[in-house]
């Protein structure tokens, strides 16, 4: 897809009402087994962030405004405007700001693991400041579920693959350096849409103080803990959170 | 570490930063008259400095580097000195500096010794002996504890380009030796793979010489303290540095290049005054 004189890639599959997937650190390098689980009830669209793999360049993005607008067009280019919309850490900071800016621009909502708000007294931990090989543990109970999702694909350039992996890092680093804090707490209230939040009980990144700073900031918002999980809960347990997510966005009626 | 983690500075857009910082000082330098700045990061209503360089339009710029592409093309195309810095011995400033002066002549550039850089550590004694003697505390203690750096914080997401990322990578598959500030090397290897060089002032200069026609660099920086040297020592380095190896190197390739980088009128200035320092005594 063309986007402001750049490509982003929009992964697709399934058929029905859309229901739109913006992942988490690191992006989507290959197809993750939770959308499978999604298109088998819904047509799942992940676009991808601006540089996470197959996202659109994103060195000219310099503030929170330009990021919160990036997201917009691309959920609009992606024709997600007024689908029910999964955002994951750094992509669930985005989709939450998406739908307080924008009402009617997001159905049903679901936030993984949000990141875009930091307390001092239950600091989020520092994802860009891990030893080298560490990241994966940080990032799901489960490492091996990370490190195998990011490492080089048969037939892949290994540097490449690298070099894209730091992009995505960068690209992360772009938005939440150095706290992780985009403004979005004052804007938490806006959301119109109801929303479930999504947890994981080992979640080495978010303190578990913080589900409440999301709960109670949210009105009418739902929070479920996927035992087990850690920050990227989709990684550790795609089934149990597929389910849960067609549960929330199903609520209505479709 | 310091710039991002300290600081706080998003490592993500420090090179833009750095770049927008560099045309505001130039502006700043050659504008005979205050004038507004409005960029990406730095706004300044007025800007107007106070004192002004002497020469006109600006005085050289010279730039250090770790083996980032965009800073040799950056110096190649602005004629800056791109300045090696390298704690990490002539043999990991190779590669950089051949992709340095690969750059150059991709652009149509002179080989010009002179726009080039390189820094490195140095303790000179009457022998050999003593030069082992009296540098390997301040060596070992330098590697150890001024330049380690805990991997957590080595490398902030975009600190290192892309291009940076994939040469590093490609030295690494060469066999070629990078720059290792998360490790500690043994005072074996700090004097195996050249981090300090150490000797007489004619074993220095040899190296020294060899060192500077092998990368095809003009501009010797000399770290002459280390570690924990102490003034006196310091000293009795930077004499013997000054009157007995520098004088065997200044002939290095003025005969053939124009350097535009250095002032002229301080390429052989006068001693500094003072009184000598006493040399340390080397117990047997």
């Amino acid at each position: 897809m063309d986007l402001a004189g750049s490509s982003a890639r929009v992964w697709s599959l399934g058929s029905g009402d859309a229901v739109g997937y913006l992942a988490g650190i690191g992006g989507l390098p290959r197809w993750p087994q939770v959308l499978d689980q999604l298109a088998t009830q819904r047509r799942v669209v992940a676009p991808s962030l601006p540089g996470f793999p197959g996202g659109a360049v994103f060195r000219q993005l310099d503030s929170q405004l330009d990021w919160l607008l990036a997201a917009r067009d691309l959920l609009v280019a992606s024709g997600l405007e007024g689908a029910d919309l999964v955002g994951v850490s750094i992509g669930a900071a985005l989709a939450a700001d998406v739908a307080a800016v924008w009402p009617g621009l997001v159905r049903r909502l679901v936030l993984i693991s949000p990141l875009g708000v930091f307390d001092e007294r239950q600091p989020t931990a520092d994802i860009f400041a891990q030893p080298p090989g560490q990241l994966g543990r940080l990032l799901c109970a489960d490492g091996t579920r990370f490190d195998e999702h990011v490492t080089v694909a048969d037939g892949g350039d290994p540097v490449e693959w690298s070099v894209q992996s730091v992009r995505a890092m960068e690209s992360a680093a772009r938005l939440l350096w150095p706290l992780g804090d985009t403004g979005l707490a004052s804007r938490l209230e806006r959301i119109p849409c109801p929303a479930l939040l999504l947890f994981g009980s080992d979640d080495r990144v978010l303190p578990a103080g913080m589900r409440d700073v999301f709960a109670q900031a949210i009105a009418g918002s739902r929070v479920q803990v996927v035992q087990r999980a850690g920050h990227l809960v989709d990684l550790d347990d795609p089934e149990t959170v597929a389910g849960l997510i067609l549960d929330h966005i199903d609520a209505a009626g479709h | 570490m310091d710039t991002c983690f300290a600081y706080g500075q998003n490592p993500s857009m420090l090179r833009d930063r750095y770049l927008e910082a560099c045309e505001l000082i130039k502006r700043a330098w050659s504008e005979s008259q205050p004038f507004p700045f409005n960029g990406r990061f730095y706004k300044h209503r007025y800007v107007n400095i106070w004192p002004r360089p002497v020469q006109s339009p600006r005085p050289p710029i010279w730039v250090p580097g770790g083996g980032a592409p965009e800073t040799w093309r950056m110096c190649g195309e602005q004629g800056y000195v791109y300045a090696a810095l390298s704690y990490f011995g002539y043999e990991t400033a190779r590669g950089v500096l051949h992709g340095y002066w690969e750059e150059i002549t991709r652009q149509g550039g002179e080989r010009n010794p002179f726009q080039a850089g390189y820094l490195q550590l140095v303790g000179v004694a009457e022998t050999r002996q003593e030069a082992l003697y009296l540098y390997r505390e301040p060596a070992e203690y330098f590697y150890d504890k001024c330049l380690h750096t805990n991997p957590r914080f080595a490398v902030p997401p975009g600190y290192a380009t892309e291009s940076a990322v994939r040469f590093r990578a490609g030295q690494r598959n060469a066999g070629n030796p990078v720059a290792q500030f998360t490790t500690t090397p043994t005072f074996e290897q700090i004097l195996d793979r050249g981090y300090v060089v150490l000797g007489s002032p004619d074993e220095v200069a040899e190296c020294l010489r060899g060192i500077a026609e092998s990368l095809n660099v003009g501009q010797l920086m000399l770290l002459a303290h280390f570690g924990n040297m102490d003034r006196e020592l310091t000293r009795y380095n930077m004499r013997l540095l000054a009157e007995r190896v520098a004088p065997q190197l200044r002939d290095l390739f003025s005969d053939r290049w124009p350097d535009h980088w250095w002032p002229p009128n301080a390429r052989l200035a006068p001693e500094v005054g003072g009184t000598a320092p006493r040399g340390p005594t080397v117990s047997a």
